[in-house]
């Protein structure tokens, strides 16, 4: 075994670095994966070091830099502080908590010293410190490789279907609603009811991790990966629709999270400049392309109406996800209930248009919500009104759940902005 | 003095001085441990590279043996350049 001169090399420049930063005074916090081998800047070294937001240390972060080098990705962290002591239990207090923090280094920096630890870390596989084990060779290298990649994809699964599952599930449970289906309701849906929902969510679930590993460990350039994950969302809507035996529960969230999932993978596993939402504009742009000469009734309301839905959201980028965050404080019902209000009234939904038949009764419905005055009775009336002329809005549904997906997922990756 | 490495965790910094005889000192984290692992490592790079009158200082954070043992090459090859 030997360590390629590269990284040492890369080790000694990132010390000096420190160095000399903390000589102007600054307490440097410095973040790495701890991967073993000689390629240090493998997806799984992005996927560990970009798993968590910096809000989560609770440190003042004063300004933060990103390196990429031989011995992998790494920032550095300026600091505000007084009491070093603090902030080291706060560093360690995190890499013991957070599920992927025994394969992080957080290491703090002043001018005079490192602070490092007094209790030293266990060993992943047996009960020994961990430099026991190192020192003697105990596991190979590909054997705690295989141990953290593991651990790490776990992880994102883990994520991925709580994160998506708890986003459907909230819409789902939200009543009443406006023609849309809920637990106590079919609302204007004679073919859907919650079962059928939720039988549908459990069968697209396993999907979105797919497409996170098909974009994770590619190397491929982002036209090439929506062929790939385009493929994924096709079989999640075929399954689906086995599932439903036909009936469209959720084909328009497939293409959303789909397309955000994507991107997110994407930004988090590799050195990438592109911002999230640059990919999210990138993959829209070629999957609209690509689909121009479908004959769906989407299609057929853009031909007529220029009414693009779906696509069109993504096209630009989400704008109204962006602004429904404002309404989205929390996960309460008024809040839940506020944004959809604020989708239906704003967006272009082709399911509304599609049962609204005419344009002008079609805007007249979207008045109806941009005038409601916002009570436990004008909502439960509108229900009422819009089940019994058939309305419903599958589309702001689908964009409520983005919204709240769009949530939680910006609490743990700094890297998500719409 | 030459220098090679850093006091980052899983590395050692090597700090080479002129001396009339050979002298080692080591500072290590792990040393209750690894104390004669460390010294064995570094008598062997430096008979190897034919190094005498030269006293070693390892500051240590729990750096592997290939680790140590590259760091304290590197340090010689400095102090030879400059020699």
């Amino acid at each position: 075994m030997t360590i390629s001169n590269n990284i040492l090399e890369a080790r000694e420049k990132r010390a000096k670095l420190i160095n000399s930063l903390a000589e102007q005074n600054k307490v440097i916090v410095s973040l790495k994966a701890n991967i073993p081998g000689n390629n240090k800047s493998s997806y799984l070294a992005y996927l560990i070091i970009n798993s968590f937001s910096f809000n989560q240390l609770e440190l003042e972060i004063i300004k933060k830099h990103f390196f990429e080098s031989e011995d992998g990705p790494f920032y550095l962290l300026e600091i505000n502080s007084i009491d070093l002591h603090e902030i080291k239990a706060k560093l360690i207090a995190f890499e013991n908590k957070w599920p992927l923090g025994r394969f992080i280094d957080l290491d703090l920096h002043t001018q005079t010293k490192q602070i490092s630890r007094q209790r030293k870390r266990k060993c992943f596989f047996c009960d020994d410190l961990a430099i026991n084990c190192i020192k003697n060779n105990k596991h190979s290298v590909k054997e705690v490789f295989d141990y953290i990649e593991s651990k790490t994809l776990d992880y994102y699964q883990g994520l991925l279907f709580n994160y998506i599952g708890e986003s459907i599930s909230l819409e789902l449970n939200l009543n009443p609603k406006f023609g849309l289906v809920t637990k106590y309701s079919q609302g204007s849906h004679k073919d859907m009811d919650y079962k059928l929902m939720i039988e549908a969510k459990k069968t697209i679930l396993p999907y979105f991790y797919d497409m996170f590993l098909a974009v994770v460990r590619t190397k491929k350039n982002l036209k090439d990966i929506l062929i790939i994950v385009k493929k994924i969302g096709i079989e999640a809507e075929k399954a689906m629709y086995k599932t439903t035996n036909g009936v469209n529960a959720y084909k328009g969230l497939i293409f959303h999270l789909g397309l955000i999932v994507t991107a997110y993978s994407f930004i988090i596993s590799r050195n990438e400049d592109k911002t999230f939402l640059e990919v999210i504009k990138q993959l829209a742009k070629d999957f609209f392309k690509s689909k121009a000469d479908l004959n769906t009734f989407g299609q057929y309301a853009y031909n007529k109406y220029n009414i693009s839905g779906a696509i069109g959201e993504a096209l630009e980028g989400y704008t109204h996800v962006s602004k429904a965050l404002e309404y989205l404080i929390d996960f309460s019902d008024s809040s839940l209930i506020q944004t959809l209000i604020f989708f239906i009234s704003e967006i272009e939904d082709t399911t509304l248009l599609k049962r609204a038949k005419t344009y002008d009764y079609y805007l007249e419905v979207k008045n109806k919500f941009r005038d409601l005055e916002i009570n436990k009775n004008s909502i439960e009336n509108l229900t009422q009104y819009c089940i019994k002329h058939n309305l419903s809005f599958g589309g702001s549904a689908d964009l409520l759940i983005v919204t709240i997906f769009i949530k939680k997922i910006m609490v743990i990756c700094d890297k998500i902005n719409l | 003095m030459w220098q090679a490495g850093s006091k980052e965790s899983n590395d050692c910094l090597i700090t080479l001085k002129k001396s009339d005889k050979t002298k080692i000192k080591i500072d290590s984290i792990v040393g209750h441990l690894f104390h004669n692992q460390i010294l064995n490592a570094v008598k062997d790079t430096l008979k190897s590279d034919n190094i005498n009158n030269v006293e070693v200082l390892v500051e240590d954070k729990g750096a592997l043996d290939y680790t140590i043992r590259a760091r304290l090459k590197v340090a010689i090859k400095r102090m030879m350049k400059d020699v």
